[in-house]
């Protein structure tokens, strides 16, 4: 007996294994050529490879706010300081550079290594200049150590105006997991300086006296 | 000899579907008519069997426009419903033995 | 007949989870019972709303058959299929958001797709980048096709051209170019150690300090499977060969390429 109309019903199972694969499609779509990223461990791996390294882990975060990570990441011979959003229509979206806003090379013995990003800036209210948001990071070899001192300045026609000078105690270093010693702080100033600089300077490491052992630059 | 309860509506109704795709009502009325009114099974309960048949995957289901105008659905035996009715069938008929032996070793009553 | 919707509602209220189109089907297929049954009926010859009481009393229970037919209906499938909807939803509107994005880039520039990138990568292991080519000022130019392993990808340089600074001395202006590529054949080739690789003359220049190491920069038109870099350096004919080497964030590679003079001239 054949119909020329002829409309077939489905079970639920039919229906639902319809549904899941159309689903399974677009997914597949969104997450694959889509660049849809779900995790953010893959904005960190796209960094990465970015730089032609592996194998780094997260030793130390900046709280989060409006839904972006901030924090470091480091494998032996690189320290990367990370940032990435999660955007429900787009995933974790990197921002230059695979989400590694500063990379720090600590292939090369050192006891101290450092870096320095300018998060964000905003008009002072009723008065002329900017308060800026900095975080200072670095990694910190030598057990001698037990000060981190930090001098960030910018440049000002031929010299540098210092934007702000601290200091961190090894109380607020951070141990992380992989055995060694991290630093990671938000500092925050308010300076004349132009909206839009590039902070600079230097960080040295002191000892419990109080004497310089080392100083690099930034 | 175990004893064995054998869903005898699934295998009634997957053999009548062997033939030809029928809808309810046909089917009601085609076991009634080919067993010569034996089964006179109470209609409600068709429809549960069917759609338990069609949840399997034993029969699948489609709607035909009926020579009325109206929708009807048909319900068509699949290959997996005829490797069902194989197994269905085989199965009665060795019960069905297993009966009759021991009903042969009973005495004749008058 | 408000005896018969009663019969169907009754049926309908002891199955719970059903859809809108499975309540209608079902209700549906009952009704279209009923009707061959009473259309039977009054073919037998009883009045029309008898044979409908009769051939309603025929299906039986409505709350047995309600039962058992929801015992028929699994809410598994149906939760997981609603399930499935909502995660296409979602995804869908973020690959129309995306999709969107990605077709304005299009537009603009076209990138290779992954057949290009297999054949481009094939290409550079079977040989040298045939895109390379002197420029009409060179003095030397050679082909060379040494390689070296950094971490996941090799750099390898694929030509040396040397340009005549000025007429009269014997000091060229080495170019040499480079192309980075992933060891997997699939994989972005990686950028971000290119700052930090150098070439260093065997001599040396004394022209200029500074000069003779690095000074890289992106040819144009490279695509994402490999990188074209270039380095300067100064060059005299007593270097007899040049030292590349990089060695930052934990990856460590060097050669030495020699200077083809000979082979090379032009």
């Amino acid at each position: 007996m054949r119909q020329v109309e002829r409309e077939k019903v489905r079970t639920r199972r039919g229906r639902a294994l319809r549904r899941i694969a159309a689903a399974a499609v677009v997914t597949a779509l969104c997450l694959g050529p889509g660049g849809y990223r779900i995790l953010p461990q893959q904005v960190r791996h796209e960094a990465e490879a970015y730089y032609g390294i592996r194998g780094t882990q997260v030793v130390a975060w900046l709280e989060p706010y409006d839904l972006t990570a901030r924090y470091l990441a480091a494998n032996d011979g690189a320290l990367l300081w990370m940032n990435t959003t999660f955007r429900l229509w787009g995933g974790w979206v990197a921002g230059s550079f695979g989400g590694c806003r500063k990379i720090v090379d600590c292939s090369h013995a050192a006891p101290l290594y450092g870096g320095v990003d300018v998060l964000y800036w905003s008009q002072l209210a009723g008065q002329s200049g900017w308060a800026y948001t900095l975080c200072v990071f670095g990694r910190i070899d030598d057990p001698a150590g037990e000060t981190v001192r930090i001098s960030l300045s910018y440049e000002e026609g031929e010299g540098r105006v210092t934007l702000l000078e601290e200091e961190l105690p090894r109380a607020e270093w951070i141990q992380a997991k992989d055995g060694r010693t991290y630093f990671l702080q938000e500092l925050r100033t308010e300076s004349i300086a132009p909206q839009s600089i590039t902070v600079g300077g230097w960080m040295e490491l002191l000892d419990g006296e109080g004497r310089a052992l080392y100083r690099t630059w930034l | 000899m175990k004893k064995k309860t054998i869903d005898h509506t699934d295998l009634l109704v997957l053999t009548l579907l062997s033939g030809e795709d029928m809808y309810g009502y046909q089917i009601i009325t085609e076991l009634s008519r080919r067993s010569d009114h034996t089964f006179d099974m109470k209609e409600g309960t068709l429809y549960p069997v069917l759609h338990g048949l069609w949840k399997s995957g034993a029969v699948e289901c489609y709607e035909a426009e009926a020579p009325t105008g109206r929708k009807r659905k048909y319900y068509h035996l699949t290959r997996k419903g005829r490797d069902a009715l194989k197994v269905e069938q085989e199965e009665w008929r060795t019960y069905a033995r297993g009966v009759e032996a021991v009903l042969s070793t009973a005495p004749a009553l008058g | 007949m408000s005896a018969m919707a009663d019969f169907y509602d009754e049926v309908l209220s002891h199955i719970r989870y059903a859809t809108l189109e499975e309540r209608q089907a079902i209700r549906a297929e009952l009704e279209g019972h009923v009707e061959d049954r009473a259309e039977a009926l009054e073919a037998a010859g009883y009045d029309r709303a008898e044979a409908q009481s009769r051939s309603l009393a025929a299906l039986g229970d409505p709350a047995e058959i309600g039962r058992a037919l929801n015992a028929q209906l699994s809410p598994f499938w149906l939760w997981l299929g609603r399930a499935a909807v909502v995660v296409l939803v979602l995804f869908g509107y973020v690959l129309l958001h995306l999709g969107m994005a990605s077709l304005i880039d299009l537009m603009d520039y076209h990138e290779p797709g992954p057949v290009q990138t297999v054949r481009e990568q094939l290409a550079i292991r079977r040989g040298t980048l045939s895109e390379v080519e002197p420029g009409g000022e060179a003095a030397y130019f050679w082909r060379s096709g040494q390689e070296m392993q950094l971490g996941e990808n090799m750099v390898r340089l694929e030509a040396v051209e040397l340009v005549p600074i000025m007429e009269g001395t014997e000091v060229y202006q080495g170019r040499f170019i480079f192309c980075v590529y992933h060891r997997d054949l699939w994989q972005e080739a990686a950028q971000g150690f290119l700052e930090y690789l150098t070439v260093t003359t065997e001599t040396g220049s004394t022209e200029a300090e500074g000069l003779g190491w690095d000074k890289g920069y992106q040819a144009e038109g490279w695509f994402k499977s490999y990188r074209v870099w270039v380095c300067e350096a100064l060059v005299v004919p007593e270097d007899t060969y040049v030292d590349v080497r990089c060695d930052c964030y934990g990856l460590q590679g060097q050669m030495r390429c020699p200077l083809r003079w000979k082979e090379g001239a032009l």
